[in-house]
């Protein structure tokens, strides 16, 4: 039954498959609902009153009218499909469906199978809003699109590792993270099949099903990575979240090992040590600086693959006492171990309102909303997340970097502002032409 | 309790049309025989509609809470000032119906911030299993002892966006005081959506004739909404969008709606204040001379603006010396005709497109006119740049008043100094249309609907 959602973070399931789906190159998200419902997955990022707002990719979308409603959209779906293969270039459909679909109950896989039928990839995804919140868009999209793909011969030179988990245009830094993931795998002799951004496609999906393992860094990767494993047998090994920090990191990689049965060489052991090395140089370097920080109620307030890490890096690292309050809604199989574990669940803006002032958090790190609210409740906060629709920007918190722009972050945040030095009181004056390129 | 009647949408209240690609003569021809017919697209791609538009008109008042009755995904909203909350439907809820955490909806949120009225807005989802809201919000309305209205907003009744214009309007009406209750002589409303340094700045010219101004609803409370009712006139900046909140305040409560052009430029705002003058019995100001100059002389732009504002811009520009090949607008209505007959007489092969979120459209538009520029909407302004074509950001808010010739000449000049951005921008563009498609004839996915 719907509930009271006050100060609403994310969108819906739709929003998040589109996201998703706009992310796999060589894919066309096809959206089957009213008008509206494909739009609003941008808005969070501004756009005003017209127009399509920043940052969404091409969307085709059947825009059904009253008359679809009440007559039923698999025409209007059938002729949009058709349009769109042959006016967006791209090699296949991802058919999403929206709130209005699904409740007159279109058929649309008799629409799909039409389109199969001559040679046309096509898939068909449940992606109503009333599903789920953005996130679990995700996971249906890839557990979707995975449930029609079969093996193709891949290069066996390495085992090849598919990233499950980090959901494109929802989690904060989302490509950073998957680069910097597969960055870590090339390091140890393995290969990343990260499926989103410029090194996946619609080849990633397909080498998938010939990986050799799935990695999943967050729940919402389980239920896409159970599926190849039910079809393709392809094994499953859940991490503890992100890596945050070259330790986790380590850790991860060490476990993968292990499960693919393919031992560190010397290179990948000398590669993980150059990760260590680097990391602690930097945190050597700031160690007087991060030991006059004493927060004594710390609070990390972000989603499921990052907040945990993040509190566990903060503890492990730092020797802080951190709470954690999750706050993308994770799949309800997962809820009773979170909070097994002292874990918080916020479900929307007053929640989180309510946990920070209950806890007396002096420190919250998180998410730009949980960053922002904490600020307005006048409490420390250090904002790790990315502004709305800039999610693909900016390093993300896994590996030895993660660490680094962590300790830069607190300290940039929370150390007072030295006194401000003093500048010339008559400067030179500058060329007309610096000033006129600042201003283009 | 009786129903209301629906909202009429702007395909049938305005003549309005929502998909067009071809010479601006044309189209005004149509309208000058009889209406346009009903046009739908065979391909097309995500468009907004009318709740969109009224959650971000209803945004910008911050004492208004708003409850969107609906799956989350439909509280998605642009930044915006009003305390949301959704009431998050569920798949169940599609079926049952959802009166009751509705009511629990509009009450959490009460709760949870001071507020001096709540707006609750419809969702595809209770337009399709016809969720009695108004029910509700008349029980919460007593029961919270402040307004509750409701926004009738549904997501595929109507093709116009403006639409949500309308239900916004509605909605504010309600908000109005409707307790009888004396004119305050000299107190006018601006009605805009928008805000910024020009609009003040216009409102102090109105105040300098002696009127005290009601800027509503962007940026006004709901006290500022309920005196609306009490002034002497209207003033309409947002003709497109609250054209229905002036014309109610004029029938329901006798507030004169001021029948001007936009100010936009120096002759238009000085025929304004003119008018507004007159209207307080003021002296006029002087109208200033016509400058000569034309410092767009030369220049084929392209224009992606709101409606009312894109055509009184192509007008400047034609003054500016300019000549605009291709006028990219939301929609186009009984209103907007004669506007768009005077632009097609100027320039007999305007091409127009109408239309909202439709980049291959677009595409195919700048591919065929090849104008030096294009200046408007950020969707349009990105798409542009990706095809290599000079571009910039031209807000609409920007231009009110005496000063918009030189903000559009300005904003020409940032945008021609973009050729750098442009080529990036097409180098690196991610695989887009078709190239064939974006050749063949631009309108052949745009049929006149059988009935």
């Amino acid at each position: 039954m719907g509930h009271p959602t006050l100060f609403p973070f994310g969108g819906c399931a739709l929003h998040g498959a589109i996201h998703a789906a706009a992310a796999i190159p060589g894919l066309i998200p096809v959206v089957h609902s009213t008008p509206g419902c494909a739009l609003r997955a941008g808005l969070s990022a501004g756009g005003g009153r017209y127009g399509a707002p920043p940052g969404l990719p091409r969307i085709a979308s059947t825009n059904m009218a009253d008359k679809h409603v009440v007559f039923g959209g698999t025409s209007r779906l059938r002729e949009e499909m058709k349009n769109a293969l042959a006016v967006i270039e791209g090699g296949a459909l991802a058919v999403l469906t929206g709130c209005p679909a699904e409740m007159i109950g279109d058929d649309v896989g008799a629409m799909v199978k039409e389109l199969t039928g001559q040679g046309e990839r096509v898939v068909a995804v449940q992606t109503a809003g009333f599903h789920g919140p953005a996130h679990e868009g995700y996971a249906r999209l890839l557990a979707g699109l995975l449930a029609h793909v079969e093996p193709v011969p891949t290069r066996a030179d390495r085992p090849l590792v598919t990233l499950f988990g980090i959901a494109p245009g929802l989690d904060p830094h989302w490509l950073s993270e998957l680069e910097t993931l597969s960055r870590l795998l090339e390091g140890v002799g393995l290969r990343a099949n990260p499926i989103f951004g410029p090194e996946g496609g619609l080849a990633a999906l397909d080498a998938a099903a010939g990986a050799s393992i799935s990695l999943v860094v967050a729940p919402w990767g389980v239920a896409p990575a159970e599926v190849l494993a039910a079809r393709h047998g392809i094994p499953v090994l859940v991490a503890d979240g992100l890596p945050v920090g070259a330790e986790a990191a380590e850790a991860l990689v060490r476990r993968l090992s292990d499960r693919l049965g393919h031992p560190l060489d010397a290179a990948a052991e000398a590669y993980l040590a150059r990760e260590r090395a680097h990391q602690g140089w930097r945190f050597d370097a700031v160690l007087e600086r991060l030991a006059a920080l004493t927060p004594r109620r710390v609070v990390v307030a972000d989603g499921s693959l990052r907040a945990g890490p993040l509190a566990r890096f903060l503890r492990e690292t730092l020797g802080w006492q951190v709470e954690v309050i999750v706050t993308d809604s994770p799949p309800e199989a997962f809820r009773a171990d979170l909070g097994a574990a002292g874990v918080k669940l916020a479900a929307d803006g007053a929640d989180l309102v309510r946990l920070l002032r209950d806890r007396g958090a002096d420190l919250v790190l998180g998410t730009t909303p949980a960053a922002t609210i904490a600020a307005a409740q006048g409490r420390p906060a250090v904002d790790l997340g990315a502004a709305p629709g800039l999610e693909v920007l900016g390093g993300g918190l896994s590996g030895r970097a993660g660490a680094e722009r962590i300790f830069a972050a607190l300290l940039a945040t929370l150390e007072p502002m030295p006194q401000a030095a003093p500048v010339p009181a008559i400067l030179p004056p500058l060329p007309h032409a610096v000033f006129a390129q600042v201003a283009e | 309790m009786a129903r209301r009647p629906r909202l009429e949408p702007r395909e049938t209240r305005t003549e309005a049309t929502q998909a067009w690609l071809g010479r601006a003569a044309d189209l005004a021809l149509e309208f000058a025989r009889s209406a346009p017919p009903r046009r739908i697209r065979t391909f097309s791609e995500a468009a907004p509609d009318d709740l969109r538009t009224a959650l971000a008109i209803l945004s910008e008042i911050p004492d208004l809470g708003l409850v969107v009755h609906g799956p989350r995904g439909c509280g998605a909203r642009a930044p915006g000032a009003a305390p949301l909350a959704v009431t998050d439907l569920d798949e169940r809820d599609t079926v049952l119906g959802s009166g009751e955490v509705l009511a629990e909806t509009i009450r959490a949120l009460d709760a949870a911030h001071p507020l001096a009225g709540v707006a609750v807005l419809g969702s595809p989802v209770v337009a399709i299993n016809s969720d009695d809201i108004r029910a509700t919000v008349a029980e919460l309305g007593t029961a919270l002892d402040k307004p509750v209205v409701w926004v009738r907003t549904e997501g595929f009744r109507s093709a116009v966006t403006a639409t949500g214009g309308d239900a916004a309007a509605d909605a504010l009406l309600q908000l109005v005081d409707a307790e009888e209750s004396e004119r305050e002589v000299g107190l006018l409303n601006l009605l805009t959506s928008t805000r910024g340094p020009e609009l003040q700045a216009f409102a102090r010219q109105i105040e300098g004739l002696g009127w005290r101004v009601n800027i509503l609803p962007a940026g006004a409370s709901v006290a500022d909404i309920a005196r609306a009712g009490r002034a002497e006139a209207s003033l309409v900046l947002a003709p497109d969008l609250l054209d229905l909140f002036a014309e109610g305040l004029e029938t329901r409560f006798g507030v004169v709606r001021l029948d001007v052009a936009l100010p936009l430029g120096a002759q238009a705002t000085t025929a304004v204040l003119r008018r507004v003058a007159a209207l307080g019995g003021m002296a006029p100001p002087l109208a200033p001379p016509r400058n000569p100059s034309q410092p767009l002389a030369g220049r084929r732009i392209a224009l992606a603006l709101p409606t009312a504002w894109g055509l009184a811009t192509a007008d400047l520009i034609g003054d500016l010396g300019g000549a605009v090949v291709a006028l990219s607008v939301p929609h186009v209505e009984r209103s907007h005709a004669a506007a768009l007959g005077g632009l097609a007489e100027r320039w007999p092969d305007l091409q127009i497109h109408v239309g909202e979120g439709q980049g291959f459209e677009r595409a195919g538009l700048f591919r065929r006119t090849s104008p030096d520029l294009l200046l408007g909407e950020s969707d349009a302004v990105a798409g542009a740049l990706r095809q290599g074509l000079p571009a910039a950001v031209l807000d609409p808010a920007r231009l009110i008043g005496a000063g918009a010739a030189e903000t559009l000449t300005a904003a020409v000049e940032t945008a021609l100094a973009r050729v750098a951005l442009a080529r990036s921008a097409a180098q690196h563009a991610r695989p887009g249309y078709t190239p064939g498609w974006l050749k063949r004839s631009p309108d052949w996915h745009i049929k006149q609907e059988v009935r």
